[in-house]
């Protein structure tokens, strides 16, 4: 069968919106107007010099935010990363092998699904040296095992079909079966459940930095949030500072979520 | 019967989620009021009919400490930083807003002239809260268990005690001239203990018992609801140690920020807050500043935050032509403008603040620049020898400065942000930084007593800053007879191992009277000045707000607000 990318009007807009802030994490030397951590006059109201205005130790937000894409899709895409390479091989593992390793993976599964996930990574965050590092490692430990559970009911699924047990009876080896002939037929589960890591990923980022669990200086939008929080911004009324980077992690969360919905019109 | 036995569960079931509709949520403990004793009615202040007419019915405090300790000897939940302000404790002597030391419990005080004997005249018709009569032995007892039992340091060298019933006055005895020293330290944070209940305490810290909130305080615990963050006080007209108790109870609220205490001000659920040495922030004054009834409860702050440089060997802050680039190149107005917004006052060179017993005026105030202090970095050999932009040591290796702020989890932001603005200045003298981040106080704390800093951000709450000073945090080591000195030996985070500031800065806590401490004062800020080994960051102002629409004759007392020991006697309804 011929295959061929099944476009829909969600995923085209998820990708344009991540395209976008793809564009702004790459160039953000080019787009930002000022160095985000430049020091200026703090809490200016948003005009021609400084579009959202700056912030308490005179920082430009919009510079911030600018460079608080890259933070967050770094974070984003490398957990989402992990985290579905982790869950691949157990699905893959448990699903193909069942027995003892489908019982000890399945386990693990249920023992991770079991722990609160958010306490877990801020207890995580809280206790690691601080940084993306310790970020993308405590995000990770906990948000693979959704995938996880549904690769190995496909995998189960596949491996009861004919061509599979052809190729087992042929003695192809395990190791190629798997990758020539299950991931392929696990690509759309693999993609869709990974874009959706990256948008909770984000999200998981976007909390913990707001928590004031973020890296000492990076410019992050939960880290902007985080300020503006801290300084009473939103008592103040100070909404060009709290408003953008909830803005922007909502957008940038959509985008892949849509990206997510690729073939969608294909499955139903 | 099965179909009944649920329908009887569902009945108690329903029933049950009403129980926490009523005025309170669980039945309050009352740990020490009589069985005859009233709880006071209702929050609202307001006027008394029955007794006096100016007398404040209830005065409702916020706090955003926690309300979940309560004994008379821990200063630890709003019980115990609330008796700062001798609530429920009576402290043989207090401070007041003049910085003078005046009597509380004792009628009076008297130091003898070799500064060895101290002499107080007794109260004889004082109670506890349980209503046993506060005797001479009770008093004797207290002086005997900080010194055997709690080894306070400002009494160990307490020698004996004697007591003459018919003058009602009680002498005690020093081996060395320490009675100004324990009479502005010790009795200014101690309070009469009860015999009958603490001559078996040996932890005093660890006593759990109804019965280790029983005072004698002017006012008596009658319940507490640790859930609702609530306690209740009621006055005990005996204890009028300042005159006649004019506040007849007191409710004391927990709330979870500042925003939400200022939001149950503006209410009136609250009519004033105490936080020791926390103060609310000038970002949230546009919450309360449109109320007419509201004093924003402004003051000069006593304490401040403060650099405190490393001093071992070898560090780079040893070199003075370091320490003074660096405050050179610091944008001292951003500072202040983050540490305290519109209200911070650039600092001078002997970090004492304003508002402190013998602050010393004639010092220089700080100010920035960045060609001067380059100037004094060159002068002083540190050039960028490898052209990368950065400075090198003297012997050309690599410089990087550790900037080290202080564990707080509620100062986190502030001196995140503080460090920014050194890195800054760092930057702008061609140096490079980092900060250095930990996450426990225990880790902090390590690395600050192994000396493994440059700068460290820290902070003197105003407490400390009244007395014993900021200096205290800048030495390495204490006097050479404190070595068993439990309370002289903590939080030593120095790295300055100069004797003359060792014996200055401890020379404070041991003055024999207010000359000697004064002298001391004088001296540690000369030195500051000339040495630079630490610095002030901001003077601050601070807020304590309160109502202004109940009560009349509210003192905001410096750096502490309008709650403060005299606040019981001179208040009044409106």
């Amino acid at each position: 069968m011929k295959k061929r990318l099944q476009m829909n009007g969600a995923m085209i807009t998820g990708t344009v919106i991540v395209l976008f802030f793809i564009f702004v994490a790459v160039f953000a030397e080019q787009l930002a107007p000022y160095d985000p951590h430049a020091l200026g006059i703090p809490y200016l109201k948003p005009s021609p010099e400084h579009l959202l205005g700056t912030n308490d130790v005179g920082q430009d937000i919009f510079s911030e935010l600018i460079f608080g894409t890259r933070v967050s899709l770094f974070i984003g895409v490398f957990t989402a990363v992990i985290t579905t390479a982790i869950a691949t091989c157990f699905g893959l593992l448990a699903g193909y092998y069942r027995g003892i390793a489908d019982k000890i993976i399945t386990g693990l599964t249920n023992v991770a699904l079991a722990i609160p996930s958010l306490a877990l990574t801020t207890l995580l965050v809280a206790y690691l040296k601080p940084g993306k590092t310790s970020l993308i490692l405590a995000i990770s430990i906990t948000a693979w095992t959704g995938t996880a559970r549904v690769l190995r009911a496909k995998v189960i699924q596949l491996c009861q079909l004919p061509f599979i047990k052809i190729e087992k009876t042929l003695g192809v080896s395990d190791i190629v079966i798997m990758v020539k002939h299950l991931i392929p037929n696990l690509k759309d589960i693999i993609l869709t459940r990974m874009a959706m890591s990256v948008s909770s990923a984000m999200m998981a980022e976007a909390g913990l930095s707001f928590l004031g669990l973020g890296e000492y200086g990076e410019k992050s939008w939960g880290g902007t949030l985080h300020y503006a929080f801290y300084m009473n911004g939103v008592i103040r009324g100070y909404t060009w500072w709290y408003l953008p980077p909830i803005l922007c992690t909502s957008l940038a969360v959509m985008g892949f979520m849509l990206i997510g919905y690729y073939g969608a019109k294909r499955r139903n | 019967m099965k179909k009944l036995l649920t329908l009887v569960l569902a009945v108690l079931m329903a029933a049950s989620l009403f129980t926490g509709c009523g005025n309170q949520a669980s039945a309050p403990t009352s740990p020490t009021a009589p069985s005859s004793s009233e709880q006071p009615a209702g929050s609202d202040t307001t006027a008394s009919t029955e007794t006096v007419s100016n007398h404040v019915e209830n005065l409702v405090i916020g706090t955003t400490t926690t309300n979940d300790v309560f004994n008379l000897y821990s200063q630890s939940g709003a019980f115990g930083r609330l008796n700062y302000n001798c609530v429920a404790n009576a402290y043989i002597a207090y401070i007041d807003n003049a910085k003078k030391i005046q009597p509380y419990f004792m009628k009076s005080y008297e130091i003898s002239e070799d500064g060895c004997e101290l002499t107080f005249v007794y109260p004889t018709d004082k109670v506890f809260h349980d209503g046993t009569p506060v005797t001479v032995e009770d008093i004797e007892f207290t002086f005997m268990y900080y010194r055997d039992v709690v080894k306070n340091s400002y009494i160990k060298t307490l020698d004996t005690i004697t007591v003459d019933e018919a003058t009602n006055t009680i002498v005690l005895k020093f081996t060395r001239a320490d009675a100004y020293s324990y009479m502005a330290n010790g009795a200014t944070s101690q309070s009469i203990l009860p015999k009958h209940i603490w001559e078996d305490v040996e932890n005093p810290k660890e006593f759990v018992d109804d019965k280790a909130a029983i005072g004698c305080g002017p006012y008596r615990l009658v319940s507490y609801d640790v859930d609702a963050g609530i306690s209740q006080y009621e006055a005990v007209p005996e204890n009028n140690y300042l005159g006649e108790i004019m506040v007849d109870s007191i409710t004391v609220k927990c709330y979870g920020s500042d925003d939400a205490m200022l939001m149950a001000m503006l209410n009136g659920e609250i009519d004033t807050m105490y936080n020791y040495a926390s103060p609310i922030s000038y970002t949230l004054l546009d919450l309360i500043s449109g109320d007419a009834n509201i004093d924003i409860g402004a003051s000069p702050y006593a304490g401040n935050y403060q650099i405190c440089f490393g001093m071992e060997e070898g560090r780079f802050f040893t070199d003075h032509a370091a320490r003074e680039a660096l405050i050179k190149a610091i944008d001292w107005n951003l500072m202040c403008q983050i540490i305290n917004g519109e209200y911070g006052q650039i600092p001078g060179a002997g970090i004492i603040t304003p508002s402190c017993k013998g602050f010393d005026p004639s010092l220089p105030t700080f100010y920035q620049d960045i060609a001067e202090a380059n100037k004094l970095l060159d002068d002083a050999g540190y050039a960028d020898v490898n052209g990368d932009g950065i400075r090198e040591n003297k012997d050309g290796s690599e410089l990087i400065v550790h900037i080290t702020p202080q564990f707080s989890a509620k100062k986190k932001e502030l001196f995140d942000r503080v460090a920014a603005v050194l890195g800054d200045a760092l930057k702008n003298l061609g140096l490079e930084s980092v900060v250095d981040s930990y996450p426990s106080s225990e880790a902090w704390e390590k690395e600050i007593v192994d000396g493994n800093y440059d700068m460290n951000i820290g902070y003197t709450t105003s407490g400390v800053a009244q007395y014993r000073t900021c200096f205290r945090y800048f030495v390495a080591d204490v006097l050479p007879d404190d070595v068993e000195n439990t309370g002289g030996t903590t939080w030593i985070w120095g790295t300055n191992h100069d004797p003359k500031l060792t014996e200055e800065a401890w020379g404070i806590t041991y003055s024999k009277n207010e000359a000697e401490y004064l002298e001391h004062i004088q001296t540690l800020q000369q030195m500051a000045a000339d040495d630079l080994f630490a610095f002030a960051l901001c003077w601050e102002q601070c807020f304590f707000p309160y109502r202004t629409d109940k009560c009349a004759n509210f003192d905001n007392w410096s750096g502490i607000g309008v709650i403060n020991p005299e606040t019981w006697f001179t208040i009044s309804a409106k």
